[in-house]
């Protein structure tokens, strides 16, 4: 008879989750108790209640509690999920902003200033187009009781304003009344943390910054090769040094789910390419892996999120990858 | 509360996923799922009726309704597709350069009767002039794991042989003796015995260098996307609970649904870092597969009409009489 050891799990909903969710990619030796958790309000109940044994985590958040000190996780290289986040920022279409420069003095919302989503958007505003946090006026949505900021005590950076958006308000109601100029990242769906409701991608006085969003995505990625990563994911320390053997039977169950997003992508798309709908010739580049897990595979984005993290003030220097990881993945 | 409890014999593909997986669940149905292959599947259907609900060959469904073996009735549920007769293998030294060179030549098959089969004679004859007869067939199933057996088939103006149980397609195409073959998978089974790859063969070449472009042109010329299975329920479960077909067919409707909206969070991140350029966008947005008779009564005619020009059916079987009345609206 064999028992195994029962965990509890905060997951995302999306391809490279489903086979964890739906138990086709299960870890030996552990039974995940598992809850479809939105992100903004699983890092929040994480941070301030550490309330499961394992869970994804905002990178940013994760290495700003590491640069504080705060030891209750450790990392375990699983990023489920990526976007070039600058590419979705949204303006008003009378704020007389046409690109990227022209948001200087401007006031911009943000849901989460630390959110990881931020971190690389302001990351790609300061070093791909010269703007830098301090020439923004921000406005954060989520109230202390309820943000991650409240929950890792953050601070703004010297020189940075961040002003709270009033319980009353929210970004959508500001986006639409005027009062901000733009903002980064617009959270709609219902979670615990945020509030905005308006479809402001749909709103005739909105506008995207980027006229051809998805090109600016391309261009960055050619130019960087980096595909920004929002999530990684932890394991309460405590559980690790009573099972160390815990991290790396979990991540190959991750690795195991992604082989199977992998074949999946390929199954899914076979109709799309025998009857010409898709062109034969993309069959190759729909093969090609774009995500991998592990330390190794994702080190230079992990370096180049930690380096805006602390040009940012986010963090006091420069968080190490290897600080961030349990010490049995770093090898991954 | 209670449920129906049935059997349910299924093949795993993107569109039974959520059905197998339990995703989505059938209004007052519990199903006993088994996963199997198709030719194993068939046979057990056809020949002992194991299963309450199963995919079934819409090739051996319109021969046994032709019969009047009345045992299922049939849903408007295609979960497999494919441009069976760009599949077709040649041997380099059999003068195979075209479809036409196929005339007079030694052809392995499975099972003669097959639905792919049935598709890629079809296909033959109406696009490239090659007919039944002018192939000489050598057929792989042996008489106690046959679909055709089970259902009583005998060939009729064509030549069908049987490969004895010591060689398979796979043996015969690389001794010489066969010329090309069609329907092969090299996948064994409880019914079939070819293990080999044989598209990895020095000696062996498809008969459509570019197989895929063949499936384009086909598609374009003609709209036809080849059904494979269908599926059926067992008559007297059916007429005990009419109720089951509609409601079976919304499970699969809905399983549908969820894997047109997956196939294009799968594409997202090719998309964004532009691997696959944007304006394929639109393309993988559009679904492809629709059940029902209406989206697919075309499909499936043209497969009625193959099966009676090829003898395996005595006269174009209608479709009223393939599935269950209450979704010939469908």
């Amino acid at each position: 008879m064999s028992s195994k050891l029962q965990l509890s799990l905060a997951i995302t909903n999306n391809p490279r989750t489903w086979p964890i969710i739906d138990g086709r990619a299960a870890p030996d030796g552990i039974d995940f108790t598992t809850s479809v958790v939105d992100p903004s309000e699983m890092f929040w109940r994480q941070l301030c209640f550490a309330e499961f044994d394992v869970s994804e985590m905002s990178m940013s958040s994760l290495m700003m509690i590491r640069a504080q000190g705060d030891e209750r996780f450790f990392g375990l290289p699983v990023f489920t999920t990526r976007r070039f986040f600058h590419t979705n920022i949204l303006v008003r279409k009378d704020a007389k902003i046409d690109s990227p420069a022209d948001l200087k003095g401007k006031r911009v919302g943000v849901p989460e200033y630390q959110q990881t989503s931020a971190l690389w958007i302001r990351g790609a505003l300061e070093n791909d187009f010269g703007v830098a946090p301090k020439d923004v006026t921000f406005f954060m949505e989520r109230v202390p009781a309820r943000s991650h900021a409240g929950a890792v005590g953050f601070r703004p950076p010297p020189g940075v304003t961040i002003n709270q958006i009033p319980p009353e308000k929210s970004i959508g109601s500001m986006m639409v009344s005027g009062e901000l100029d733009a903002c980064m990242f617009y959270i709609r769906n219902q979670n615990l943390v945020d509030r905005s409701t308006e479809d402001l991608h749909n709103h005739p006085a909105i506008k995207p910054l980027f006229p051809d969003s998805a090109a600016e995505g391309i261009r960055y990625y050619k130019k960087t090769g980096i595909y920004p990563i929002n999530h990684g994911m932890v394991i309460k320390r405590a559980l690790v040094e009573k099972n160390p053997w815990a991290v790396i039977n979990i991540l190959k169950a991750f690795n195991q789910a992604n082989e199977i997003a992998e074949r999946e992508r390929r199954e899914h798309v076979t109709y799309h390419l025998e009857t010409g709908l898709v062109p034969p010739h993309y069959k190759d580049a729909l093969a090609t892996r774009i995500i991998e897990h592990g330390v190794k595979a994702n080190r230079n984005t992990l370096e180049a999120a930690a380096a805006f993290s602390n040009q940012q003030g986010l963090t006091p220097r420069i968080v190490k990858v290897d600080e961030l990881f349990a010490p049995n993945a770093l090898g991954s | 509360m209670s449920q129906l409890r049935l059997s349910l014999a299924i093949t795993n593909n993107p569109r039974t996923r959520p059905i197998v997986d339990g995703r989505v669940t059938i209004d007052g149905i519990d199903f006993v799922t088994s996963v199997l292959g198709p030719a194993e599947m068939f046979w057990r259907q056809l020949r002992a009726a194991e299963f309450d609900v199963s995919e079934l060959s819409m090739s051996e469904l319109m021969m046994i309704t032709a019969q009047g073996d009345k045992r299922f009735v049939g849903l408007p549920v295609f979960t497999t597709r494919r441009f069976y007769h760009t599949g077709i293998l040649v041997r380099r030294d059999a003068k195979i350069d075209r479809p036409a060179d196929l005339n007079g030549k030694r052809i392995g098959v499975p099972e003669y009767v097959q639905t792919s089969a049935l598709w890629t004679r079809g296909v033959l004859e109406s696009e490239f002039g090659v007919t039944a007869k002018d192939m000489i067939f050598f057929m792989e199933r042996l008489p106690n794991k046959c679909h055709g057996d089970a259902i009583g088939f005998k060939p009729d103006g064509v030549t069908v042989n049987r490969i004895p149980s010591e060689k398979s397609i796979a043996s015969m195409m690389l001794s010489g003796e066969l010329d090309a073959c069609m329907s092969y998978t090299g996948v064994p089974n409880l019914v079939d015995r070819s293990d080999l790859d044989l598209s990895k063969q020095p000696d062996i070449k498809p008969l459509f260098p570019d197989s895929a472009a063949e499936g384009i042109r086909y598609y374009k010329k003609t709209g036809i996307y080849p059904i494979n299975h269908g599926m059926v329920i067992k008559r007297e479960v059916y007429e005990k609970n009419p109720w089951i077909a509609i409601n079976i067919l919304k499970a699969f409707s809905q399983a549908n649904a969820i894997t047109e909206r997956e196939r294009q969070e799968q594409m997202v991140y090719h998309f964004e870092t532009g691997l696959v350029p944007g304006e394929c966008r639109a393309a993988v947005a559009r679904p492809l597969i629709n059940y029902g008779l209406r989206a697919n009564r075309e499909v499936l005619e043209t497969a009625a009409r193959y099966s009676s020009q090829q003898n395996l059916t005595p006269r174009i079987m209608p479709l009223e009489e393939l599935f269950a009345p209450n979704v010939l609206a469908s």
